[in-house]
């Protein structure tokens, strides 16, 4: 038996349609995708940051667009960015590694917390980096004090008169809204009613370091003058601060006195205005420090001994004069003009005397040259001239002393009183108004000296003479139109019997006879020339540092050695000495074969430096004895 | 509204079938279907250079071989010939994914879609248990294309859908055993899209690739392997 469905069952189909949507919910809820592989990568994270200074420092201070400069150590990393907060807030970013500016101009006027963060790409390779998002950053923290008010006024606080000029000082400014300084000068007149009126304010400097307080206005031609100070800043100009006045024509110093080893006069102009009259104020710098010496009360007592000289030092003296304007507020007035004294022997030539050294005690601005006798080993002066001199020699031998000043004598001295024993007139010598010093003494007596004619208020150069000092003869006169010294005189013979002058074109020696000279040989050109054992011989050294010892009488050859130090000879220890500028190392060297003796390197560097008897002297005060025999 | 779809293709099939049939069949299938999608594979290689991480931004699945399944209704007229409705449902995807320590990127594609259609089956010989098969479907694909980069705690997230609707043909061969009113069938076949552009959903559905402007395909080209078991709802004496 066969059964019969009907297909269209709607039984069957509800059924199959459930089932089938069933089975597809369920499918659906099973198969939906959901991707869930991964792949994680192993990258090490930064090891190293960045390292940031402000160069600053802790505190930053400005106004405006204030610059923050700052240095960054990535250490090998790439720079990214910096940023800047203020209190918290970002104010900039910049892609510059070293500065960057911070507009100031919004934020009011007090102290700010400032970060700086700099950050630099942290180059790992991870995702981060690559999307340029991670960095490796340092930060720093500092007080940024923000100051866009009007400058306040600085106060000129001296005017210091100096032969360059006048040194106007004033308060250093030290608030941070600092532009530049600028310096106004103002001039005045005075009035009979004893008033002032003020005309013609202009600035004549201006300076953009803050640090500075003082400049030097060298335009300053007299008259009273008043100078004053502004400060440009945020907002401008400040308004004119304190101004201090000068007027040149007010009491100078004018002289000074050595009156001995300890004791300097000064002395001064009376104040042309008594009834303003204060106070004249002395002052003194001694190269270390500058100070008020002398407060000196009476207007008509100009003068002041500064009791407190020490022997060996040089001073500068200025004067000041305080006085009370009509209005009542104090104002200083100065002379531009200082006056300096050197006390000690060590500006002019040591002479080698036996024992002891003689030297030339002289001051700055034409003032007096004395000769002392000074023995710098106990630094004591043991005697000294009462007049003043231009020159002062002694022979080469430390025997005999001689000196001039200038003019028409030339006079020997004792070496132990230093006092004048002899003098020679140069004008009854040479016929005319004949002016001179000598430039080298023999033993003998003998010197060269260089003439000059004085023909009204000019002097004319005459050339060189050899003559004789003791029996007052002309020995030789060379030439009448030369101006050079060392082109023509080469070297004196210690006795002087022989002479070696360079006659342009030839180098002619000479022998000195009592009636006159006598030449003896003509010697190469181009080369330097020393008399060695009091004349008996001497040493040549053209360019190369051969040198070549020679018999005087007849030019034979005795010896030869090489010297690299050149010919300067001490009678004293026969020997060469020098100082050579490449090392600073005095050297002495065996006049006879040219051994080393001795070296010791010199300090300071630069000072002229002499050997006697075995002592290394300089002008300086700087002595060493050295022992020649185990150099 | 992929049910309400599903529904009315059923009912529309069965309206359709002719009144002499003998039996009807009620069949779940289920079976492995590879697919083609090379538009979205190749999309996934353009995605690899949106991101300057090279090669280390891996693609990490790219529309794996996965389980589809399909329901069918199938009136068997005689012997040799049965016809009826089929509705199906399929998924895959793919992905893109690097991570490190600083955080991740990942683009993800999620396919799926659902279909309907007719199936026709022939008897291969006389008693032999093989059939031959063959489908028309009309698929509707919904494709979810998003993107996460994650720096930190910070993630940047978009997401995309887009929507294509397409015909294919699907034939097979089928090997058939009836053990009393259960119908067990293995089904080997193969499936190719005849045409299924995606519309465009939030972006547009037109991307450069290999420089040129195309249009996405939705391509469930592949092959089928599977079985299915049916119930015979209503069989007329042996």
């Amino acid at each position: 038996m066969t059964q019969r469905t009907d297909p269209f069952s709607l039984r069957a189909w509800v059924m199959g349609g459930l089932l089938l949507l069933t089975a597809a919910q369920l499918g659906c809820e099973v198969l939906e995708y959901a991707p869930s592989e991964t792949n994680f990568v192993e990258v090490a994270p930064p090891a190293s940051g960045v390292t940031l200074e402000l160069v600053a420092g802790d505190t930053l201070a400005g106004w405006g667009d204030i610059t923050l400069t700052y240095q960054l150590d990535t250490q090998g990393k790439a720079f990214a960015f910096t940023r800047v907060y203020v209190d918290g807030t970002l104010v900039v970013e910049t892609p510059l590694p070293s500065g960057i500016e911070i507009n100031s101009r919004n934020l009011s006027n007090r102290a700010y917390r400032l970060v700086v963060e700099s950050y630099a790409h942290s180059g790992t390779g991870s995702l981060a980096d690559r999307l340029q998002a991670e960095w490796v950053f340092d930060r720093k923290e500092a007080t940024l004090i923000v100051d866009n008010a009007l400058p306040t006024p600085v106060a000129v606080t001296a005017v210091a008169p100096q032969a360059a000029g006048v040194q106007v000082s004033w308060a250093p400014y030290t608030r941070p809204n600092f532009q530049e300084y600028q310096i106004y000068r103002e001039n005045g007149r005075y009035y009979s009613d004893g008033t002032i009126k003020w005309e013609d304010l202009g600035q004549i400097a201006q300076t953009s370091v803050q640090t500075q307080s003082s400049i030097v206005d060298t335009d300053y031609t007299g008259g009273l003058v008043r100078y004053a100070v502004r400060v440009k800043g945020a907002g401008d100009l400040s308004v004119l601060g304190a101004t201090k006045m000068l007027d040149r024509a007010v009491p100078a110093l004018q002289s000074f006195e050595l009156v001995d080893d300890q004791h300097v006069r000064l002395a001064w102009s009376a104040t042309r205005f008594p009834t303003w009259f204060s106070q004249y104020q002395l002052f003194r710098d001694d190269g270390t420090e500058a100070a008020l010496i002398a407060e000196v009360t009476q207007p008509e007592d100009t003068v002041f001994v500064d009791t407190d000289v020490r022997f060996g030092l040089a001073y500068t003296y200025w004067l000041e004069t305080e006085a009370a304007t009509p209005g009542g507020s104090p104002i200083q007035l100065a002379y531009p003009v200082r006056l300096s004294v050197a006390t000690a022997p060590r500006a002019s030539d040591l002479i080698n005397l036996p024992v002891h050294l003689a030297a030339g005690w002289y001051g700055q601005d034409r003032h007096p040259v004395r000769i002392i006798r000074y023995d710098l080993a106990s630094d004591t002066v043991e005697a000294a001239s009462s007049e003043n001199f231009g020159s002062v020699f002694a022979d080469r031998m430390g025997q005999r002393l001689f000196s001039a000043n200038g003019g028409t004598l030339i006079y020997e001295r004792d070496p132990e009183t230093v006092a004048p024993t002899r003098s020679l007139s140069l004008q009854s010598l040479m016929g005319f108004n004949a002016m001179g010093h000598p430039q080298q003494v023999a033993a003998g007596g003998r010197m060269v000296a260089w003439i000059g004619e004085k023909i009204g208020s000019t002097t004319h150069p005459r050339g060189p003479v050899l003559l004789d000092f003791d029996s007052g003869t002309l020995l030789k006169r060379y030439d009448d139109t030369v101006n050079g010294d060392q082109k023509y005189l080469m070297d004196l013979s210690d006795d002087g019997e022989y002479v070696i002058f360079n006659e342009d074109p030839a180098v002619v020696l000479y022998r000195i006879l009592e009636t006159g000279v006598a030449q003896v040989a003509t010697l190469e050109t181009g080369c330097s020339y020393a008399f060695l054992a009091a004349g008996a011989t001497f040493a040549k050294q053209c360019a190369d540092p051969t040198v070549t010892v020679y018999q005087t009488v007849d030019q034979t050859v005795l010896r030869s050695f090489s010297l690299d130090s050149g010919l300067t000879y001490d009678p004293g220890t026969h020997t060469f000495a020098e100082m050579a500028a490449s090392d600073n190392v005095f050297r002495v060297y065996d006049a006879d074969d040219g051994r080393l003796l001795a070296s010791v390197a010199v300090n300071p560097v630069g000072a002229p430096y002499r050997l006697i008897e075995g002592v290394l002297w300089s002008k300086t005060g700087y002595y060493r004895p050295l022992n020649l025999d185990n150099p | 509204m992929s049910k309400a779809l599903l529904v009315a293709a059923i009912f529309c099939g069965l309206l359709a079938m002719p009144s002499q049939a003998q039996s009807y069949h009620v069949r779940v299938y289920g079976g492995l279907e590879t697919h083609g999608h090379g538009d979205l594979k190749q999309l996934q290689q353009e995605q690899q250079q949106l991101v300057n991480l090279g090669s280390d931004l891996r693609i990490v699945e790219s529309y794996p071989t996965r389980v589809g399944v399909s329901g069918e209704l199938v009136v068997a007229f005689n012997a040799s010939v049965k016809a009826g409705v089929v509705a199906g449902y399929g998924a895959t995807g793919g992905r893109l994914h690097y991570a490190d320590y600083s955080g991740e990127v990942q683009f993800d594609q999620v396919l799926h879609r659902w279909y309907g259609g007719v199936t026709l089956e022939t008897k291969l010989g006389p008693r032999g248990p093989l059939w031959l098969m063959m489908q028309l479907r009309y698929s509707r694909s919904e494709l979810a294309v998003s993107s996460l980069i994650r720096l930190g705690d910070e993630a940047f997230t978009e997401e995309d859908q887009l929507t294509a609707a397409g015909l294919s043909l699907a034939p097979g061969v089928v090997f058939e055993l009836k053990p009393g009113p259960v119908e067990l069938r293995m089904v080997a076949g193969f499936e190719y899209s005849l045409i299924a552009p995606y519309l465009p959903g939030t972006l547009s559905n037109v991307l450069y690739l290999d420089g040129e402007e195309t249009n996405l395909q939705a391509e469930w080209s592949g092959f089928r392997l599977g079985i299915s078991v049916g119930w015979i709802v209503n069989r007329r004496g042996r």
